[in-house]
């Protein structure tokens, strides 16, 4: 039994002993850093155009929209509440600027 | 290991160009790993080049106290070759010629047939024997790392290449003494 352990361990160690024995061409790292060089570029180029990329998803498009909403009913609301509450024009008495009362029959009312 | 993480550092600071002193160190344990598990020339080149570029991409994920980069590496590699294996056994059985182990002028027929008959064996064990075989006996990797890359307990690596390791010895049983063999079913000698 030993013996026929012997002969199928040792080929067995053999085949082991020969496919440990794998060694890349010896262009491997070359060709390797030339791929990871370009996968650097690409990389770089990406986050560069990341946050132009991200201003314009569709999630900043809706809160833009929103921005501008909320802006224009800012300006509005301004509006009626600077027409309600804002200061008439009146004239004051004291500085004379008042219309001269003028009698009924004083008054020219001649269409010419 | 200490060094690798210093290289990754440096790699991670910009500098592309160290990245090539870890593939020198890792690109014979990758090569082989990759080369022993595909078997197929066309691809393993590109197989193993994708595994550095893979691991360069995604080189800030790398936690050094998880595992050694050397186990990420193959991580990476076990995983690449697993999908590569599923997709090629689903296109189509055979794309290239697989690898052919030189033999050498000195070995005579007996164990020309031999080494023919592990080639096969190897390629009918199932994807996690195969995976849990040439870690083990061919990169020479402890057992507890093989569990990390496999992603299974410890346990079940070592059931996997018990079963992988009788299957081998089996494809080796019929060999009679004096070089002559005993008839096998043509459907293994198709498979060679």
């Amino acid at each position: 039994m030993n013996e026929q352990r012997d002969r199928h361990d040792d080929p067995l160690e053999m085949w082991l002993a020969a496919k440990r024995d794998v060694s890349p061409p010896d262009t491997f790292v070359g060709d390797v850093m030339s791929a990871v060089e370009r996968a650097a570029k690409s990389k770089g180029e990406t986050t560069n155009a990341a946050p132009l990329r991200g201003c314009l998803s569709a999630q900043n498009v809706s809160y833009v929209v929103a921005t501008a909403a909320a802006v224009v009913c800012v300006v509005r609301v301004y509006g009626v509440v600077h027409v309600l509450l804002g200061p008439t024009p009146e004239y004051s008495v004291a500085s004379g600027e008042t219309n001269p009362e003028v009698p009924n029959d004083k008054r020219d009312v001649s269409r010419s | 290991m200490h060094d690798d993480e210093r290289i990754i550092s440096q790699v991670l600071s910009g500098n592309t160009a160290a990245y090539r002193l870890l593939v020198s160190r890792h690109e014979r344990s990758v090569f082989g790993f990759v080369t022993n598990l595909v078997r197929n020339a066309a691809d393993m080149d590109d197989l193993a080049q994708e595994v550095f570029v893979a691991a360069f991409t995604h080189l800030d994920s790398f936690n050094p106290k998880r595992a050694k980069f050397s186990t990420w590496l193959l991580t990476i590699a076990r995983n690449r070759c697993c999908n590569f294996l599923k997709r090629r056994s689903q296109t189509t059985r055979e794309l290239g010629d697989p690898v052919s182990d030189a033999v050498s002028p000195a070995m005579d027929v007996v164990d020309s047939e031999t080494w023919s008959r592990l080639d096969a064996a190897l390629d009918r064990l199932s994807l996690e024997q195969r995976t849990a075989f040439v870690l083990a006996e061919i990169q020479d990797m402890p057992l507890a790392e093989i569990a990390v890359i496999e992603g299974v307990p410890l346990g079940t690596v070592k059931s996997r290449l018990s079963r992988a390791k009788e299957n081998l010895r089996h494809a080796l049983k019929d060999l009679q003494p004096g070089g002559a063999e005993s008839p096998q079913p043509a459907s293994q000698r198709g498979a060679r």
